[in-house]
C-alpha cells in the first residue's frame, strides 16, 4: 500500500544520514537518556525532587510548557499569509513552521506529563475511559486543543509530503479546509492556555484580560524567530532553497509582534503600578524583589533588555537585513520571551501565596535535567522529520529510494 | 442603692454571745454599748463601701484573656490540664476532689460579712476577679455556703455554677447557652450527645482570665528535595559527550 | 456523555479486570496495589458494589502497609444537612492545637509535613494578608497586640477548585463538603492554583505516617492514608461528622478556648445558625463570590 511504503521510506530516510546528522542526533539522545534516568527518580520519589512546594505549585516544567505552546502556535504566522493571502514566498516554508508546531506540541505534552503527580492516571482525562470535566474545566479544553493541533500538524505536512513522495498533486478540496481549520486552531491553543491563567480569580497577577493577547504577541515573536534560525541552518546544510526575502519578511513579523508584546507588557505594568493595590506585590517580586527574595530580578531585567534590543535590531533595515545581527536579534527575542513568558509569568502568580506568604522557588538540578531532556526530545523529533521532509521536497528522497530500488532492479535484470 | 450594699447591710449579722454579767444593769449597759458600737461600725463600713463603683472593667470578663502573670493558683506549665478535665467535681488547680458541702464547716461558724482579705482560711484563693470590686460573698451565699447567691436572693447550687456567672456576664451566659461561647465536644446535632463545658472548666472563678500558653510548633519550612547523588557526574559526562558530538557535527 | 451501551461493555471489562486481586508490583506505586485499584472508576460515578470492592481493596492494602486494621467508610451525605463552620477570631489565641489535632485525626503525612490548617498572626489594626506571619514562634500566645486567624478549606458553595479539575476528581457533596477521590486525581495541581485560600495540599513525596499514630477509622473521601502525587485538604472531618450521632470535627474539639463552632446550616436551631444570626460574621475574600461556608466572627 502506498501509505505503508511512505512510512517505511520515511523510517529508512530517518535512519540514514551523514556523520554530522548522526552526531547531532546522538548528542540529543545523550540528553534524552539523562532525562529518562532522572525521571525514574522523580517517578519513584514524587515531585519532591523538584523545587516546587505547596506555596509555588507550578514551576519550571509549566513555565516551559507555557512558552512552547506559543512557539507551536507560531506556525500559523506563516500559514496565514501563505494560504489566505496566497503569499507565494511563504508557501515554500510553511512546512518548516508546521513541523516546528508538531515538535513543539510534542514538547508541550511531554512537559505536562513530566509535571503530573500521577502520569499513570492520564487516561482519566480521556472520554469513555475517564471522566473529563468538559466543558467546565479549561484544562480539559487545553488537552483537546493541544492534541487536536498535534494531529492537524501531523496530517497537514504528512499529507503534503505523502503526495510529494508519490509525485502526485494535492487534493485541494479536502486539504484546504483542514489548513484553514488549523489557523483558528493555532490561535485557540494559545488562547486556551492563556485562559488557564486568566480565569483564576485567586491569582490577581494572572486574572487579567490582557493575558491572551500577551500570549499571542509573544508567540508570534518567539516562533518566527526560531524559524528564521532554523531556516538559516537548513540553507547551510541542505539543498532546500529559502529565499532571503522570505526570511526578511518573517523578521518583520517578529519585529511587529515584539513591539506589540512590549506594549501589552507595558500596559500591564502601568495598570498594576498606578492603581498600586496590594496586587502589585507579584510585579514587585519580578522587578525589585519581595522581602529580600530577588532570584528573578536579574532575569526579568535581562529579558526586558533582550526584548528591546531585539526590537531595535529588527526595526532598522540595516541590522535586520544583515544576517549576523538578524540571528542575534532572533536569539535575543527567543530567549527574552522564554524568560518573560516562562518563569517570569508562572512564578510571580504564586508569590505571594493567596494567604500572603512569600516563599521563593528555584528549579532543582533534576528538574533542570529533565527539562533539558524534553527540549532535546523536541529538537530530536524536529530534526528527523525536517530532514525527511526536506529530502522529499528537494526530490532527494525519491532519488535515494530509486537508487536502492534501481540497484535491485538492475541486479535482477542481470540474472 | 446598690443591691450589693443592700445585701451586706441586711444580711443577718449574728450577734455576739453576751458574756455572763453579775447584775442586770451591767447586762443592759453592755447591750446598749454593743448596739452603739455596731451601728458605728456599720455606718463606717457603709460609708467606705460607697467609694468606687466605677466600671466593671475588662478583667472580670472572659474576652481579653491576657491579664498579667499567673498567680500560681492555676496552670503549672502543663498545657493540656485545663482542657482535658473530666466532668466531675475536682479542684481545677490540683485535680483533687473538692470536699464539700461547705456547710460542714460554715454551719459551725459565725458569718462575718465584713469585706476583708481572708487570713485564717482559703488563703490559696487569690481573688483576681472583678478588678477589686468583688469579694467572696458577692458570689457565695452568706446564708448557705453550699450555694451561690443571685441578686434577687435566689440561691444557685453547685451543680449549676454557670448560672452564677450569668449574674454579671449576662450576654456571655446567653451565648454560652446558645453554644456560641465556650467549648463543647461530642455531637453537632441538636439532640445529639453533647458535652457542654461548664464555665469553670475553663475559667477559674477566682482568677478567670486565661493565661497565655505555649503555642505548638510552627509549620516546617517546605521540605528540602532529596539529592540524587550520582546525577551531577552523569550530567557532566553527558554534557561533555553532547558538546563533543555537536562540535563534530558543526565542524564537519 | 457516553452512550449506555459502551458504558456497559466498558464496565463489564473493567469489572473483570478489577476483580483480579493480582498485586501489581509496579515500582513507585504503594506496595500491595492491585490491578483492581489501578482500574477502578471515579468514586462519584461508582455503583454501590464498585464502592464496596474499592473499600475492600483499600482495607486489605492498608492492613499490609500499616499492620493494623483500618476501616474505610463510604458514609454518604445526610439529607437536609449542609455543614457550616464559624471561628471566633476574638477568642483564638493562636496556640495551633487545632493544626496538630487535625494532623492526627486525618492521617496527614509527618514527613514531608502536611498541615491542612494554617494559622495566621496579624497585628492589631490590619487584616492585610501580606503582612501576616505564618511562622510565629513566641514563648506564649496570644502575643500582645496581635490576633490570630486559622485558615483551612472554606468548603465554598461556588468552589473554583471544582471548576478547574480536568478529571472531576474533586466535587461538592450534597452536604456541602468538597471532597477529593485520591485514586482518581492525576496530580496536575490546577486546583491548588485556583484556590483563593491556599487550602489544598499536594503530596510532593511519598507520605509517611508512623503506624502507631495512624487513625484507623477512616472515610474513603476523607482521612484514609493517601499516596504520592495526589491533592488533599480539610473535609470537615467527614469520617466524624457524617456518622450517626454526628461528631464535631477534631479541630473544634481540640480548641482550648472554644473558638470554633460547627453545625448544620439548614437547622435553624443549630449553633452555627445562632452564630450567624447573633454575631457579626464575615468571610474571607467574599468579593471572589466563592460563597465559603466557613465564617469568621468576633464577639
Amino acid at each position: 500500500m502506498k501509505l505503508i511504503d511512505f512510512v517505511i521510506g520515511f523510517v529508512k530516510l530517518a535512519l540514514k544520514g551523514s556523520p554530522r546528522y548522526y552526531a547531532w542526533i546522538g548528542a540529543l539522545l545523550v540528553l534524552m537518556l539523562l532525562g529518562a534516568y532522572t525521571y525514574i527518580y522523580q517517578w519513584m520519589n514524587g515531585l519532591i525532587l523538584t523545587g516546587m512546594r505547596d506555596q509555588v505549585s507550578w514551576g519550571f516544567y509549566i513555565a516551559n510548557f507555557t512558552f512552547l505552546v506559543g512557539v507551536a502556535a507560531a506556525a500559523v504566522m506563516i500559514v496565514i499569509p501563505a494560504y489566505i493571502y496566497n503569499y507565494k514566498l511563504f508557501k515554500e516554508i510553511t512546512i518548516i513552521g508546521e513541523l516546528l508546531a508538531a515538535s513543539a506540541i510534542i514538547m508541550v505534552l511531554t512537559f505536562v506529563v513530566a509535571d503530573l503527580g500521577r502520569p499513570d492516571r492520564f487516561l482519566h482525562l480521556m472520554p469513555f475511559v475517564g471522566t473529563p470535566n468538559f466543558p467546565r474545566s479549561i484544562l480539559t479544553w487545553d488537552v483537546i486543543v493541544l492534541n487536536g493541533y498535534l494531529i492537524l500538524n501531523i496530517i497537514i505536512p504528512g499529507y503534503v509530503l505523502y503526495k510529494a513522495f508519490n509525485g502526485e498533486k494535492l487534493n485541494r478540496k479536502y486539504f484546504l479546509p483542514i489548513v484553514f481549520l488549523s489557523i483558528p486552531w493555532a490561535i485557540s491553543i494559545h488562547t486556551v492556555t492563556a485562559f488557564l491563567y486568566g480565569g483564576l480569580g485567586a491569582r490577581p497577577f494572572w486574572n487579567t484580560a490582557v493575558m491572551a493577547p500577551r500570549f499571542l504577541a509573544s508567540a508570534f515573536t518567539a516562533g518566527p524567530a526560531l524559524i528564521i534560525i532554523v531556516a538559516q541552518v537548513i540553507r547551510k546544510y541542505t539543498n532546500f532553497d529559502i529565499k532571503d526575502r522570505a526570511i526578511f519578511k518573517l523578521s518583520e513579523i517578529v519585529a511587529i509582534a515584539m513591539v506589540v508584546n512590549l506594549f501589552l507588557f507595558g500596559s500591564e505594568i502601568y495598570t498594576i503600578m498606578y492603581s498600586a493595590t496590594s496586587h502589585m506585590a507579584s510585579l514587585k517580586y519580578l522587578f525589585v524583589g519581595l522581602h529580600e527574595n530577588t532570584k528573578l530580578v536579574a532575569w526579568t531585567w535581562l529579558s526586558l533588555i533582550m526584548d528591546i534590543t531585539a526590537f531595535i535590531l529588527l526595526l532598522y533595515p540595516k541590522t535586520r537585513k544583515n544576517f549576523k545581527t538578524l540571528t542575534l536579534a532572533c536569539i535575543l527575542a527567543f530567549l527574552g520571551v522564554w524568560i518573560e513568558k516562562g518563569m517570569g509569568l508562572v512564578i510571580p502568580g504564586f508569590i505571594p501565596t493567596p494567604l500572603g506568604e512569600v516563599w521563593e522557588y528555584w528549579p532543582t538540578f533534576p528538574e533542570a535535567v529533565i527539562s533539558l531532556a524534553v527540549w532535546a526530545l523536541g529538537f530530536f523529533v524536529y530534526t528527523i522529520i525536517l530532514k525527511v521532509a526536506i529530502s522529499i521536497e528537494t526530490g532527494e528522497f525519491r532519488k535515494q529510494l530509486c537508487m536502492e530500488e534501481c540497484e535491485t532492479e538492475a541486479k535482477s535484470q542481470e540474472h | 442603692m446598690d443591691s450589693k450594699r443592700n445585701s451586706m447591710i441586711t444580711d443577718k449579722t449574728k450577734k455576739t454571745k453576751t458574756a455572763k454579767t453579775g447584775t442586770m444593769e451591767g447586762f443592759i449597759f453592755i447591750l446598749i454599748l454593743s448596739s452603739i458600737v455596731l451601728s458605728l461600725v456599720s455606718g463606717i463600713v457603709y460609708a467606705k463601701s460607697d467609694l468606687t463603683s466605677g466600671s466593671h472593667g475588662s478583667d472580670g470578663d472572659t474576652e481579653n484573656i491576657i491579664d498579667g502573670k499567673s498567680s500560681g493558683t492555676t496552670g503549672n506549665g502543663e498545657t493540656d490540664r485545663w482542657f482535658d478535665r473530666v466532668d466531675e467535681w475536682t479542684d481545677y488547680r490540683t485535680e483533687e476532689p473538692i470536699y464539700y458541702p461547705c456547710s460542714r464547716c460554715h454551719d459551725r461558724m459565725e458569718t462575718n460579712t465584713t469585706v476583708r482579705t481572708l487570713k485564717d482560711a482559703h488563703i490559696t484563693v487569690d481573688l483576681k476577679h472583678g478588678g477589686g470590686i468583688l469579694w467572696c460573698l458577692q458570689c457565695h451565699n452568706a446564708d448557705d455556703r453550699d450555694t451561690f447567691i443571685l441578686y434577687n436572693g435566689k440561691a444557685v447550687g453547685f451543680d449549676n455554677p454557670s448560672r452564677l456567672c450569668g449574674k454579671c456576664h449576662g450576654q456571655i451566659y446567653r451565648d454560652w447557652k446558645d453554644g456560641i461561647h465556650g467549648k463543647r465536644t461530642g455531637s453537632w446535632e441538636d439532640d445529639g450527645e453533647k458535652n457542654v463545658f461548664q464555665c469553670i472548666k475553663c475559667h477559674n472563678p477566682h482568677d478567670p482570665a486565661f493565661k497565655p500558653i505555649e503555642p505548638e510548633a510552627p509549620p516546617d519550612e517546605p521540605a528540602k528535595s532529596p539529592t540524587v547523588g550520582e546525577l551531577p557526574i552523569l550530567v557532566f559526562l553527558g554534557i561533555v559527550i553532547f558538546l563533543g558530538l555537536v562540535l563534530f557535527a558543526v565542524r564537519r | 456523555m457516553p452512550d449506555g451501551k459502551s458504558k456497559i461493555t466498558r464496565r463489564r471489562f473493567l469489572k473483570k479486570m478489577a476483580q483480579s486481586a493480582a498485586i501489581i508490583a509496579i515500582p513507585g506505586l504503594p506496595p500491595g496495589t492491585t490491578m483492581g485499584e489501578i482500574l477502578q472508576w471515579n468514586f462519584k460515578e461508582m455503583t454501590p458494589e464498585e464502592k464496596r470492592e474499592a473499600v475492600e481493596r483499600l482495607e486489605r492494602r492498608y492492613r499490609e502497609q500499616f499492620k493494623k486494621d483500618v476501616t474505610v467508610k463510604t458514609t454518604p451525605a445526610r439529607e437536609d444537612v449542609l455543614f457550616g463552620y464559624a471561628l471566633n477570631i476574638k477568642k483564638c489565641i493562636g496556640c495551633r492545637r487545632c493544626v496538630y489535632a487535625c494532623m492526627k485525626e486525618n492521617n496527614q503525612s509527618r514527613d514531608p509535613q502536611i498541615q491542612w490548617i494554617r494559622v495566621l498572626e496579624f497585628e492589631d489594626g490590619t487584616m492585610n494578608l501580606e503582612e501576616s506571619e505564618h511562622y510565629y514562634k513566641p514563648e506564649e500566645v496570644p502575643e500582645k497586640g496581635h490576633y490570630y486567624m486559622p485558615v483551612q478549606c472554606q468548603q465554598c458553595e461556588n468552589p473554583p477548585c471544582v471548576k478547574v479539575c480536568p478529571v472531576q476528581a474533586t466535587w461538592k457533596e450534597p452536604d456541602g463538603i468538597i471532597v477529593v477521590d485520591y485514586n482518581w486525581c492525576i496530580g496536575c495541581r490546577f486546583c491548588i492554583s485556583a484556590c483563593p485560600y491556599w487550602a489544598r495540599r499536594f503530596n510532593w513525596g511519598v507520605p509517611h505516617i508512623p503506624a502507631d499514630e495512624l487513625n484507623t477509622s477512616t472515610h474513603y473521601l476523607g482521612n484514609r492514608p493517601r499516596m504520592k502525587g495526589v491533592v488533599e485538604k480539610c473535609t470537615f472531618c467527614i469520617q466524624r461528622t457524617r456518622e450517626k450521632g454526628g461528631r464535631y470535627p477534631a479541630c473544634l474539639e481540640a480548641c482550648p478556648v472554644g473558638a470554633r463552632k460547627f453545625g448544620n446550616l439548614l437547622d435553624p436551631n443549630s449553633e452555627i445558625r445562632k452564630v450567624i444570626e447573633k454575631k457579626r460574621v464575615f468571610r474571607l475574600k467574599e468579593e471572589l463570590n466563592t460563597e465559603p461556608k466557613f465564617f469568621y466572627f468576633m464577639d
